[in-house]
């Protein structure tokens, strides 16, 4: 039988690239198989699934050695453009893939290029934006309108239309809001089950709704060498070591057991989902009433572990918005009547949707915008001090030409006692290897992987001279689960009873195990400022913002109902 | 949505639109006469307020920019009309020479008119049929076309990184200011520190972009489809009739 997908021995390195970008990877994907592809940023996830349709090296210079067999035709034998009949490919960044003026014309591109009959292009249009339910009306509307969410589902459309056999998914959801990411794993499984001979590749970080439906998961290590080609079930619980050691996420329900058979607890089955994982844990409570408490015990301590603390450090109110609006010269209101006050000593996460406007309330409490109306301002009335605002895209933070000037620019600044520039190299050099970066000192900011420009811009910010208000937008956008939850641990310990934190993010499981309290924000308001305990629990509210609420929440649930 | 508004030019081919566009502001070039002038700007006028619905306030502030460069050419012209030579270095065919006020008011009319053929041809049809007209029927390449409409998407994106930028890098230049750090609040390397980022950016999208169009199957040479097909028809044949009529009418008015 033919293959959907053979590849075998491959290694790619690129020009001028010290080391490879994969090392020998080998995988057959038979037809209607559905295969997860993960490993840490880096890995080379996205270089391998360029590869199946030769658009490296054809486009994108490289050295390959192994072989690439698509469809049963060797790739590097074939046009990229003949291939794009066999395989289609969703990309993370929606912006960066459309390219028609309106949602129809995007969507019947790849058909035209195959020079399909109008009236099947037209039926082909109709039938994938239904799929992804858009409405028909929508296909005139311009591209440049759409919202992101939006934006990825004409993405999806576009490679529905496309009918091939093969369906590639890199990161589809990166970008996305939870609601829209929830979309798009609809759709994702719709697709899967629709047909049993199409095979799937999906690539993320973290995709635990399709894991139900993945027959088997590649592991990519540093360099891009294959560490396990297997099913999900035996490699997530029984090779959890070998997952966690590269740095790559681990579904919640396969954490959860490791950390209870790490406690001597005795669980048999190897549940994906935590809804598998619950049910599981019932029938073992029924088997098994003597362990009882030392069970309940151990997932109290697991749970502990996710959901953060609540505050001990409480310091004085640093500032206040009062009422605050703030709307672009000649735009619409953005933020609308906010109030909120911020304390010493206290991490506050802001979450909504995308567009709901926390990017611009996280500007207005780091005094980078001024509110339209309304005020902002410092303890007791006095005037509002300005604080640090690490951006989403790192990159924007970057002014100098190494990654230890970038660092110096910050302590020369944060040092107003004369002492000498000697002294703020010695801090600096320190800095960058307890943050793991020495090794890239030299180098330009530009030139470091997305993992480290994170880390970097956060150093920036935090070595900045010293402002009482710290926010950061997404700053677990992009990492792997490993970088995620280093990252996590280094905001935590930004607790000083002088500077409040704020975390805007999509990630509600991450949030969770960081904040004190939760902003929710919707359409520019603020719908509820309450403790994080209190927010995750609230699921009328989340459901307002198309949030869930975090894994760890759901098992306290659980776990509350049976002590 | 406009879509279900009566748009009688829509139906036209954009290549015929353009022509007569072309046509209209070669002969606003040439034809230095009040009354030709006044007739296209009525004419123009009627057209965007009757066929393409533009409310009155907006085409006056549309308008308002091509007014101001027009009034300016008015004003000099009056000025230096006694001088000679300034209304001819605009452009004047004819041998025969007005009143100040006259040739100023051809020359403002003109400015004007150039504002409304432009704001009309682009009102009276969308890009998305004038790039699809453009391929089938003036051997634009796919692949120059739809690099054209990537460009464009990007648009909005590199605003917002702009507007992100300027905001960091003033958070940036504070702290540089507070380190004695002299050199980065100097202008010109205020703009390479923007520069870079916006670059950097911009390369990775396009290049994103070229593999997505890429892997969906563009190349060049290729034969491709369209789902829309733009052909020339009789609504092509009305307007080019009732364009040539209108123009001879209105060159008349000059004539005569």
């Amino acid at each position: 039988m033919k293959g959907a997908l053979s590849v075998r021995e491959l290694s790619l390195t690129y020009p001028r690239a010290a080391a490879p970008a994969l090392s020998g990877v080998s995988l057959e994907v038979t037809p209607g198989e559905r295969v997860l592809v993960t490993g840490p940023s880096g890995a080379g996830k996205s270089s391998l699934a360029l590869c199946w349709s030769g658009i490296i090296p054809q486009s994108i210079p490289a050295q390959v050695t192994g072989a690439v067999e698509l469809a049963g035709r060797p790739v590097a034998a074939s046009r990229v453009a003949d291939l794009s009949r066999d395989i289609a490919y969703v990309f993370q960044d929606a912006d960066s893939q459309l390219c028609a003026l309106t949602v129809e014309d995007e969507v019947a591109f790849a058909l035209e290029n195959r020079a399909l009959p109008p009236a099947e292009i037209d039926r082909r249009v109709d039938q994938a934006l239904s799929w992804v339910g858009l409405p028909a009306a929508m296909r005139r509307r311009d591209t440049r309108t759409l919202s992101g969410g939006e934006k990825q589902m004409v993405a999806l459309a576009a490679a529905l239309a496309q009918d091939t056999p093969l369906y590639v998914f890199d990161e589809p959801t990166s970008q996305l809001d939870p609601e829209a990411t929830a979309r798009t794993y609809a759709v994702i499984d719709r697709l899967a089950r629709g047909d049993a001979r199409r095979s799937l590749i999906y690539m993320d970080h973290k995709i635990e709704a399709l894991l139900p439906l993945t027959d088997r998961v590649l592991v990519l290590g540093e360099n891009g060498m294959p560490l396990a080609f297997e099913a999900p079930d035996t490699l997530f619980h029984d090779r959890a070591a070998l997952v966690a050691g590269t740095g790559s996420w681990l579904p919640t329900a396969a954490h959860l057991y490791r950390f209870l058979r790490a406690r001597g607890l005795q669980l048999a089955g190897r549940p994906l989902t935590v809804a598998a994982a619950l049910t599981n844990l019932d029938r073992w409570l029924e088997q098994n009433p003597g362990m009882r408490p030392d069970m309940f015990a151990a997932i109290a301590a697991w749970i502990e572990q996710e959901l953060a603390p609540p505050s001990l450090a409480v310091g004085k109110s640093i500032l206040q918005l009062d009422r605050a609006c703030y709307a672009p010269s000649g735009g619409p209101e953005i933020v609308s009547d906010v109030s909120l006050s911020l304390t010493g000593g206290e991490i506050l996460g802001l979450v909504g949707r995308n567009g709901a406007g926390k990017s611009t309330l996280g500007l207005l409490l780091a005094g980078l915008l001024e509110p339209t109306r309304g005020a902002r301002i410092g303890r007791d009335g006095s005037a509002a001090p300005s604080g640090q605002f690490v951006f989403q895209n790192p990159e924007h933070q970057f002014a100098r030409e190494s990654v230890i000037d970038e660092l110096m620019l910050s302590l020369l600044a944060s040092r107003d006692d004369g002492s000498p520039q000697e002294a703020a190299r010695l801090e600096a050099e320190k800095l960058l290897r307890d943050f793991g970066l020495w090794h890239k000192r030299a180098a330009h900011p530009f030139q470091l992987s997305h993992g480290q420009k994170r880390r970097l811009s956060v150093l920036v910010a935090i070595a900045a001279p010293g402002r009482p208000i710290i926010v950061f937008d997404e700053p677990s956008y992009g990492l792997d689960a490993d970088a995620a939850q280093r990252l996590r641990r280094t905001i935590a310990g930004m607790r000083r009873t002088d500077q409040a934190v704020v975390v805007i993010s999509h990630d509600i499981d991450w949030l969770a195990g960081l904040c004190d309290r939760i902003a929710v924000l919707d359409r520019g308001r603020l719908a509820r400022i309450d403790s994080a305990r209190a927010v995750l629990v609230d699921r009328q509210l989340l459901a307002l913002t198309g949030l869930a609420p975090p894994q760890a929440v759901v098992i306290r649930a659980w776990l509350d109902a049976r002590q | 949505m406009r879509d279900s508004e009566w748009r009688p030019l829509h139906p036209v081919n954009p290549l015929t639109k353009l022509a007569a566009a072309i046509v209209l502001v070669i002969a606003v070039t040439v034809v230095f006469d009040i009354r030709f002038q006044a007739a296209v700007l009525a004419l123009i006028v009627v057209v965007l307020m009757v066929l393409e619905g533009v409310p009155p306030l907006r085409l006056a502030l549309v308008m308002l920019p091509f007014a101001l460069m027009g009034f300016g050419f008015l004003w000099t012209n009056l000025l230096f009309h006694e001088a000679g030579g300034y209304v001819e270095s605009l452009g004047r065919f004819s041998l025969l020479r007005g009143s100040a006020l006259d040739d100023g008011i051809v020359v403002f009319l003109r400015a004007v008119n150039f504002g409304a053929v432009s704001y009309a041809f682009v009102r009276a049809t969308p890009p998305a049929d004038l790039a699809r007209a453009l391929m089938q029927n003036a051997g634009l390449r796919p692949t120059v076309a739809f690099a054209v409409f990537s460009v464009v998407q990007f648009i909005p994106q590199l605003q917002d990184d702009l507007r992100q930028l300027h905001l960091a890098h003033a958070l940036r230049a504070a702290t540089a200011q507070a380190s004695g750090i002299r050199s980065l609040v100097g202008l010109p390397r205020r703009y390479v520190d923007l520069v870079i980022p916006l670059l950097a950016g911009a390369v990775r999208r396009a290049q994103r972009s070229a593999i997505s169009m890429e892997a969906r199957g563009l190349t060049h040479p290729m034969r491709r489809s369209f789902l829309v097909c733009s052909k020339f028809g009789r609504a092509d044949l009305v307007f080019a009739l009732a364009s040539s009529a209108s123009l001879m009418l209105m060159i008349g008015l000059a004539v005569v």
